[in-house]
């Protein structure tokens, strides 16, 4: 009955696949052991830096193309030593942080409206259809046309960016609430706003900060290409300028930066996500 | 066929002639025609009829989530307009708010009451203790398994304390060892704090188990085409469903439902 080499779990129980079903690497749907997911989540990382450290040492590919981890890292301490890693770093984090808060800040207001009500729905319902494919890059041009290079203009970009997008998947979350979880509240006396503000809100939160999670992400990829065609500062700005003087251990610096920046915010928006909404763990 | 005067005087919710369509793609359906039902203070009433007959449309109508369209809905003599507390609903789907726990989503109700938080939690410990899950009172509806998420919304809309509670198949979704167990627990509770009840099942022997009288629907659109009294003592223990008088109204029931079913081609489930 039980497969004996299978180490992954243990026998079949009720209501569970066989065993034979769930061992081995790839069950359909299924756990695997954690040590093979902690390896297999590591193995492309690390296939990819020995690809990298291997054809750099060689001097297989001219380093003006592919610079070495050993120029990368050159790079990083002398930029940290003069100060320009730092202040690209707080030139970008900041102008994601402020242009990603306006659009959420109007998101979120608009999205609860058009989310639970019809009315706001039909109004905004064909304004958003004709922006919502609006190339928001085509856009850069004129809007450095209107207010010049500054901060105010990646605000701009930013918003542009992620403003409409994140009003209809915060409509998409106020929506998913079941349309019997909020009868059983009317039918314990609440009221259409208690309803709302009881049931509605906090059932959709989770669906929200995970909205918040893809948005930022978004943010930060019209951030840096408005930087990259107008700036004085910032991790694009940065990638940019080198890009000029051939310095190509800065572009991958650069690159590399804004990948962990992403990789900081991804986590810690996660991170949050556990701690405020414990009740969506369990079960499967 | 109608309710008799004497009836009509102490009715706690009657609904009389009742007729609903609902627009379905360009065409209209109708759900419910001429559909009559009376139920007394603090009677157990089961509905039964085929599948798509307007029993759930019913039940909604009651609880005023889905308007009238022609006929009446007395509820303790007085019309009813849009929901209100005095009538519970459970459905067949979950309902728990998954981010309250199973004591927060029991004081849910009570929240709208004048009772400090302290009486809230002991009201709401009292109804849990009564489907068995005071030991999960801080456990999220979604560590609980089918059945026990169905119990919690049992005490919920028991501690809302509504003069009428509807409940449209709460056992439907169920495996039929639990669904016993829970035909139990509702009779247990039930007798303990009474309340009207009208209840819809696919389940006969779940309507001549748990009510007093069954309502039993023709096929679309429903109308009673019969109303069975079930005439057994309470509290009704088990053992219950071998006796003469059980297999009698079963029986009668299985075959109005039948007739009904088999004149319109439906096939039922289960
Ligand atoms: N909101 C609605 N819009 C359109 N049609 C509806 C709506 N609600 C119900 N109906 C139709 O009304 C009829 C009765 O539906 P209802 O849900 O009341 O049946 P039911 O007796 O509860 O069936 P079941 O036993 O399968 O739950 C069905 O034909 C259904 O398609
Ligand atoms: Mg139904």
């Amino acid at each position: 009955m039980s497969v004996k080499r299978n180490r992954t779990g243990p026998v079949a129980d009720a209501g569970r696949p066989s065993a034979s079903v769930r061992s081995g690497l790839l069950p359909l749907r299924e756990e695997i052991s954690p040590r093979a997911y902690a390896v297999a989540s590591v193995s492309l990382v690390i296939v990819t830096l020995a690809a990298w450290i291997f054809v750099t040492q060689r001097g297989l590919v001219d380093p003006i193309f592919l610079p070495g981890p050993k120029a990368i890292w050159d790079a990083a301490v002398s930029m940290i030593r003069d100060g320009t890693l730092w202040t690209d770093m707080v030139a970008s984090v900041y102008r994601i942080m402020v242009g990603w808060a306006l659009s959420t800040i109007a998101a979120v207001p608009l999205g609860l409206l058009i989310g639970n009500f019809r009315l706001f729905e039909a109004l905004f319902d064909i304004p958003i259809a004709l922006t919502r494919y609006m190339p928001v890059v085509a856009l850069i041009p004129l809007t450095i046309l209107w207010i010049g290079v500054g901060d105010t203009q990646k605000f701009m970009i930013i918003f542009l960016g992620t403003f409409v997008q994140e009003v209809l998947m915060i409509a998409d979350n106020v929506k998913s609430v079941p349309k019997d979880m909020i009868n059983v509240a009317y039918t314990f006396g609440y009221s259409k706003w208690e309803v709302l503000w009881r049931v509605i809100l906090p059932y959709s939160l989770p669906g929200i900060l995970d909205t918040f999670r893809l948005t930022i992400g978004w943010a930060w990829t019209y951030l840096v290409v408005a930087e990259l065609v107008a700036a004085n500062t910032g991790l694009g700005y940065r990638i940019m300028a080198a890009q000029r003087y051939l310095a190509t251990d800065v572009i991958f610096l650069g690159i590399v930066i804004i990948g962990i920046l992403g990789m900081i915010t991804d986590l810690s928006l996660k991170f949050l996500y556990r701690r405020l909404f414990p009740w969506m763990k369990e079960g499967d | 066929m109608r309710p008799s005067t004497t009836a009509e005087k102490q009715a706690k919710l009657e609904a009389r002639n009742l007729v609903k369509h609902f627009g379905l793609a360009g065409s209209t359906v109708k759900a419910l025609d001429g559909f009559s039902l009376t139920a007394m203070d603090n009677e157990f009433v089961a509905l039964v009829g085929p599948s798509g007959c307007g029993k759930s449309t019913f039940l909604r109508m009651v609880a005023g989530l889905t308007d009238l369209e022609e006929g009446t809905i007395l509820v303790d003599g007085k019309p009813v307009s849009g929901p209100g507390p005095d009538r519970g609903m459970v459905f067949q789907s979950y309902t728990l708010f998954p981010w309250l726990t199973v004591l927060d989503n029991v004081i849910f109700p009570l929240r709208k009451s004048e009772l400090t938080s302290q009486e809230r939690e002991e009201v709401a410990m009292g109804y849990l203790e009564a489907v068995g899950l005071t030991d999960f009172a801080k456990a999220y509806p979604a560590q609980l398994s089918g059945g026990m998420r169905q119990r919690v919304a049992i005490a919920r809309a028991f501690a809302a304390r509504p003069s009428i509670l509807l409940m449209d198949e709460p056992f439907g979704a169920l495996d039929a060892q639990t669904r016993g167990m829970m035909q139990e627990l509702l009779c247990e509770v039930w007798e303990q704090h009474r309340v009207t009840v009208v209840f819809v099942t696919h389940d006969v022997e779940e309507a001549v188990l748990l009510s007093d009288r069954i309502y039993c629907m023709s096929a679309r659109p429903g109308r009673v085409k019969e109303e069975i009294p079930v005439p057994m003592p309470r509290p009704r223990r088990a053992g219950l469903e071998t006796t003469s008088e059980f297999i009698a109204i079963r029986k009668r029931v299985m075959e109005l439902l039948r007739s009904e079913i088999e004149a319109n081609g439906t096939p039922r489930p289960s």
